[in-house]
């Protein structure tokens, strides 16, 4: 037994560099297997990317046609004002010349705080292309003589305001004959809602 | 690889050579005084990590040949032990050689029992090589060595006498069927060539008639000797050594020999001691006469060098493998960085074409993305327009009908209440929804005790309004005609001044 442990002390350096020797194959192994894994990992990104940039190059005749139109139209979006922040002293301020210039007995609003369009303005939420689209919900109250006044109406806001509009809802109903109220000649009251919508540069 | 060293040892020294690639040289001789012992100790100690071969050139040899039934496993071990202690039973230096099976009657095995008869010569270098913990490979004599490289110098199967010269005088050893069956040392007083040659044809006449008398070799037929020696004395000695009935004598060149075995070392004259030298260090016989106590240390030496081995094999197979994973790793840069260049020059193409767009700051699908959601947006801004135009026309159809109250919405399906908040209404498929109008009208008060006439006006009002895209719902009626509902008469309604009829209907048209 002393024999067999005193043999076994003997080889210690042996059984050492055994092990050193295989550890160190075994690391040199394990290592260039790593950076294989890594190439292989890089080469298949690298592949992708080759592949999706050859697929836009052979579609960059057509993209180029196809852009140019889209660039026309975000240019015309940008000078109609629907990106950016909102105006609303200039909303108020169209609103107010319109009731005048339109001679609306009476016409009420108001709106409430602007938020992210939701997927019942638009499925599928805000998020567009690094946009996202804003909306400010607008309630308005008006009295007219008919339904056409209300239509004109709706129809010069959508022409006139930086923002585009979107009516959800509008209630027409006919205002009972007031005998106090001689000077008001208004026959319809209607009560709409509508979203402003504007589009607002994600950071 | 460790340094070989041969120790060997005559009846009174032990003389140190050093054996490397084919050369020999004498390095020190020690007595078997304290003073030797000493040095020998000192010896040893410096070159603790060589490998010693104790070889044995005395004439105190024993060696006995027997027939045994053929026996395995541990009582042929058992067997061997005991006939080596009936044979050389006061020297632990004794082994027993297999010379084969014969070929009939019981198949018995021939064996050759050899020892070192004089145990208590080597004690001493014993002793100092296993203090020096020295590794000793093994003890061998020089018969030993002659059995290993003897065969392919005598190149035949018949019995011959090998007659050599070495530090103890002139050996005898004897070959059958290139097997060793036994092995003579004649001592030599003067060393001189007619003393040699002398003894040579003397002991080869002795051996001749003791194996003649030990039937080792058929009577009547002639024993051929073999003398290795230096070829400028062979001429000398054929003067002693003449052929005749008995015995014939052929010399064989020692110096040629030498060559042919690889000994690069010169030798003078016919001395043979660097052959054996030369045969032990690279053919060792793997019998030697060492029990195991003695090889300890060879043993393990050769665990050492097994693991050793083993350890640079698995490093060399890794590192081929790491080596030949390398090569893919490099294969795979160069493949990226081609890629990756062919894509910038794609890129540098594509952005080229971009270049002659507009400027904005917009990546393409950033762009695209915008465009898409605002067309979609662009889908869900209806008019009023579609529904009253279509209600207004069929009101001119059917001027019995006065409109109290309309109500327009967009919804997610025709059904959805108008009421709903906008976030929690059901949501439909992208760019999915609905236009919806729900009208509340009255008909005529002459019509008031006429129901079918009511039901039958409302009808064709919903009918003419009904279209393949518009939907028509009638929400309530005049008055019910389920039959899961009360019905009351009415008498003579308008004599009694009940409320003109109403009804209400909903159309929804998808956007």
């Amino acid at each position: 037994m002393t024999s067999k442990a005193s043999d076994l002390g003997r080889l210690k350096w042996a059984i050492g560099l055994l092990v050193i020797l295989c550890a160190s194959g075994g690391g040199a192994v394990w290592t260039t297997l790593q950076l294989q894994k890594a190439g292989e990992k890089a080469f298949k990104e690298s592949t992708a990317a080759r592949n999706d940039i050859r697929t836009k190059l052979a579609r960059a005749r057509d993209e180029q046609a196809e852009l140019r139109d889209k660039i026309g139209r975000f240019k015309t979006l940008q000078e109609r004002g629907f990106i950016g922040p909102e105006q609303r002293l200039d909303w108020v301020e169209t609103m107010a010349r319109i009731k005048v210039a339109r001679r609306i007995h009476r016409l009420e609003y108001d709106f409430a705080p602007q938020r992210p369009v939701d997927a019942s303005i638009l499925p599928g939420g805000a998020a567009a292309g690094g946009f996202d689209f804003m909306a400010s919900q607008m309630r308005l109250n008006v009295q007219m003589l008919h339904e056409g006044e209300l239509l004109g109406l709706i129809d010069e806001i959508r022409a006139s305001v930086r923002a585009l509009i979107q009516l959800r809802s509008c209630t027409l109903e006919r205002i009972p004959a007031a005998p106090n109220d001689r000077g008001n000649p208004a026959q319809l009251k209607a009560e709409c809602t509508l979203e402003w919508i504007t589009l607002r540069e994600r950071k | 690889m460790a340094a070989k060293r041969i120790l060997q040892a005559d009846g009174t020294n032990l003389t140190a050579h050093c054996w490397q690639g084919g050369r020999i040289r004498t390095e020190a001789e020690f007595s078997t005084e304290p003073a030797g012992i000493e040095a020998l100790a000192g010896y040893l100690k410096k070159h603790r990590s060589s490998l010693f071969y104790l070889l044995a050139d005395t004439a105190e040899e024993g060696f006995q040949l027997e027939d045994l039934p053929y026996v395995q496993g541990g009582d042929r071990n058992a067997l061997l032990k005991r006939r080596l202690g009936q044979y050389f039973y006061n020297t632990p230096l004794a082994l027993s050689v297999s010379l084969g099976r014969a070929k009939e009657g019981r198949r018995d095995e021939k064996f050759l029992f050899a020892a070192l008869t004089r145990a208590e010569v080597f004690t001493p270098w014993l002793d100092a090589l296993r203090e020096a913990e020295a590794i000793l490979a093994g003890v061998y004599s020089v018969p030993l060595v002659l059995a290993q490289c003897g065969p392919q110098l005598l190149n035949t199967d018949d019995p011959v006498l090998l007659l050599t010269l070495s530090r103890g005088g002139v050996r005898q050893t004897f070959f059958d069927k290139r097997k060793l069956h036994f092995s003579r040392l004649s001592q030599l007083a003067t060393r001189s060539i007619d003393e040699i040659g002398r003894v040579c044809a003397n002991d080869s006449a002795k051996i001749f008639q003791y194996l003649v008398a030990q039937r080792q070799l058929p009577r009547g037929s002639a024993l051929r000797t073999v003398i290795l020696a230096e070829a400028t004395q062979i001429p000398a000695l054929q003067s002693y050594c003449q052929s005749g009935q008995d015995i014939h004598f052929e010399y064989a060149d020692l110096g040629a020999e030498a060559r042919k075995l690889k000994l690069k070392d010169s030798l003078g004259d016919s001395n043979a001691d660097k052959l054996l030298f030369h045969c032990l260090a690279s053919k060792t016989p793997t019998d030697q006469f060492a029990p195991a106590t003695e090889t300890r240390f060879y043993r393990l030496w050769r665990i050492r060098s097994a693991l050793a081995s083993v350890g640079w094999l698995v490093f060399a197979a890794c590192l081929l493998f790491a080596g030949k994973t390398g090569l893919r790793v490099a294969e795979l840069r160069d493949q990226i960085e081609l890629t990756r260049l062919a894509s910038a020059e794609d890129e540098r193409r594509y952005n080229a074409i971009l270049e002659g767009l507009p400027k904005i700051n917009l990546t393409p699908d950033n762009l695209r993305a915008l465009t898409v959601r605002y067309e979609a947006l662009q889908k869900r801004i209806p008019g009023m327009e579609p529904l009253l135009v279509h209600l207004s026309q069929a009101l001119n159809e059917h001027p019995r009908i006065e409109l109290s109250r309309l109500a327009w919405r967009m919804a997610d399906s025709p059904d959805a209440a108008a009421n709903t908040a906008p976030g929690a209404r059901p949501v439909g498929a992208p760019g999915s929804g609905w236009t919806v109008v729900e009208i509340e009208a009255q008909l005529p008060l002459v019509l008031v005790s006429d129901q079918r006439a009511q039901l039958d006006l409302m009808d064709k009002f919903a009918a003419r309004l009904r279209a393949p895209q518009t939907d028509v719902r009638i929400l309530s009626r005049p008055f019910d005609i389920e039959s899961d509902k009360p019905l009351r008469s009415t008498g003579d309604a308008r004599a009694q001044g009940a409320d003109v009829p109403k009804f209400s209907l909903r159309i929804a048209r998808p956007l």
